[in-house]
């Protein structure tokens, strides 16, 4: 499943901003560094945030089916298609560079992708709201950022919904490829025509509550924020902007 | 072509525990039943196991000679109809015609029951709009039409009046009643008492995913009591019928009518 799930692990309690500047920082460091020792450094830092956040057993099943087709996608690409030197697995043979280009860009977005649904799993999105607010963030960009976080979950409660109702009206679903494919436009139009409709009157209902009024929001319960984690966010910060530096004084890893 | 429903020593729920506790239900084709009970009780569960979208854990689920457990959503529209709470979650063809139409079509129906349903439920003058440029109670009888143009033999409506306004809860009423009179088996969750005083013969009250009550309509809607510890009040004419003392136990309100029509009433001086 993508998106918040509740629990009580050190990121659900952190101020939410903490958890989302490890992601951050776990997506400039994956780019900051160009080996497949390095990079993959930084897939175990983000596989020990989602263990941090207890958020494994959430992310699992939605990281494989975003990562495992890229993984297969760059190794067919790099791997295949790669110059020389070439390696020899048995009955395969595969380009040296192309490998390692295919772990140095696989364990790039294995460690983006985990750090995020990580992020995700771990930040409510209710007290994101409340932090932003507090730090006097816009209403319109807090919506923006809250909305896209919550999208997911919510298309997909949607999308169920859908197929119940279409089921019930004789709507089959399976059966050959062009069935499946005719069964797709019931399916995802009430889901684009009702969030439209959905967005439409949302949006009407806070302006009609005074969200576009420009006045600083009340936060009625913004989350503590400790000077622990401002300091773990400043060393985060620190560790992505010695990277960088490494990286363009020519010694990155 | 009717069918009754039959639920034996149930349980079902949605993954995380069971909702339904064993529960025992017989609906005699023909007879109308409504479902009451607070949110969570079970009552969205149990109709949606009529349709196979919620299997049973245990027990068994019939829809005539059908076991549902054995047959697919798409199999069983054929004989149950389904009107969802919202209508958003179907609606997607470009004109009103043609969504009503939808169902009927995958099930290979003729189109006849397409121009009835629309008549019955007066959309025919919106049958070239699109959905979506319908007020929402609109859209919403516009999935009833295109529940009732698959004229199937037992119709389950998750509260299908919520939202409208009197022309349209009676349009409904009428349409209900219609099929209820040629056999149709009706099962509706509703929180809407005046509906279900017209449209229903049968109560039965949901509590904590078991059947605590299950009474004829008429002593359920005049029992203020009963009605009270649901959170509910008698539906209008059942209230008018009780203050008043009238006779013939009215709540429906042509029944009402006629009761004050007969009643000997002399107006309180001013």
């Amino acid at each position: 499943m993508i998106g918040y799930a509740a629990g009580r692990s050190p990121l659900h309690r952190a101020h939410p901003y903490t958890p989302l500047a490890a992601a951050s920082a776990v997506l400039l460091l994956a780019f900051a560094v160009s080996t497949p020792g390095a990079v993959g450094v930084v897939v175990l830092a983000a596989v020990a945030l989602a263990l941090l956040g207890d958020a494994t057993g959430a992310i699992v099943r939605p990281m494989l089916v975003l990562v495992l087709p890229t993984w297969a996608l760059l190794l067919v690409l790099h791997g295949i298609l790669g110059g020389d030197p070439h390696l020899v697995l048995g009955p395969v043979t595969l380009s040296e560079p192309g490998v390692r280009r295919a772990l140095v860009l696989g364990g790039r977005v294995t460690a983006i992708v985990i750090a995020f649904l990580t992020a995700l799993a771990t930040v409510s999105p209710p007290r994101l709201v409340e932090a932003m607010t507090a730090r006097g963030v816009p209403f319109g960009r807090i919506f923006l950022l809250v909305s896209s976080l919550t999208l997911v979950p919510r298309m997909r409660a949607r999308a169920v919904q859908i197929l119940d109702a279409q089921q019930s009206r004789g709507l089959r679903i399976g059966g050959s490829a062009a069935a499946r494919v005719r069964a797709l436009v019931p399916l995802v139009l009430p889901l684009v025509l009702g969030a439209l409709a959905e967005v439409e009157e949302q949006v009407l209902a806070l302006d009609a509550r005074g969200a576009a009024s420009g006045a600083r929001r009340t936060a009625l319960d913004p989350p503590r924020d400790t000077l622990g984690e401002r300091l773990v966010r400043m060393a985060l910060i620190m560790a992505v902007l010695m990277a960088y530096a490494a990286k363009f004084m020519g010694r990155g890893a | 072509m009717t069918f009754g429903v039959r639920l034996e020593r149930v349980r079902a729920g949605y993954g995380q525990g069971d909702v339904l506790h064993d529960v025992s239900l017989d609906v005699a084709a023909g007879e109308s039943l409504a479902l009451l009970g607070a949110n969570g009780a079970g009552k969205t569960t149990l109709a949606r196991l009529l349709i196979g979208l919620v299997r049973p854990s245990a027990g068994r689920v019939t829809v005539g000679d059908w076991d549902v457990s054995g047959r697919r959503p798409d199999e069983l529209a054929r004989r149950v109809g389904y009107v969802f709470q919202h209508a958003d979650h179907q609606l997607f063809a470009r004109t009103v015609r043609d969504d009503v139409a939808f169902g009927p079509r995958c099930l290979g129906l003729p189109g006849d029951g397409v121009a009835a349903a629309l008549e019955e439920l007066g959309l025919s003058r919106v049958a070239g709009a699109h959905p979506y440029d319908l007020p929402a109670p609109a859209r919403k009888l516009v999935t009833l039409a295109g529940v009732l143009a698959m004229g199937a033999g037992v119709l389950v409506l998750d509260e299908p009046t919520a939202g409208f306004d009197h022309e349209s809860r009676e349009l409904v009423v009428a349409a209900l009643r219609r099929r209820i009179e040629s056999g149709v088996t009706a099962v509706v969750v509703s929180h809407d008492l005046a509906f279900v005083a017209e449209a229903a013969e049968r109560i039965v009250v949901m509590r904590e995913g078991a059947i605590a009550t299950d009474r004829r309509a008429r002593d359920m809607l005049r029992d203020e009591d009963a009605l009270h510890a649901l959170g509910l009040g008698p539906p209008p004419a059942a209230a008018l019928g009780l203050r008043l003392a009238l006779s013939g136990s009215p709540v429906r309100i042509a029944e009402c009518v006629a009761a004050l029509r007969g009643a000997r009433w002399t107006a309180p001086a001013v």
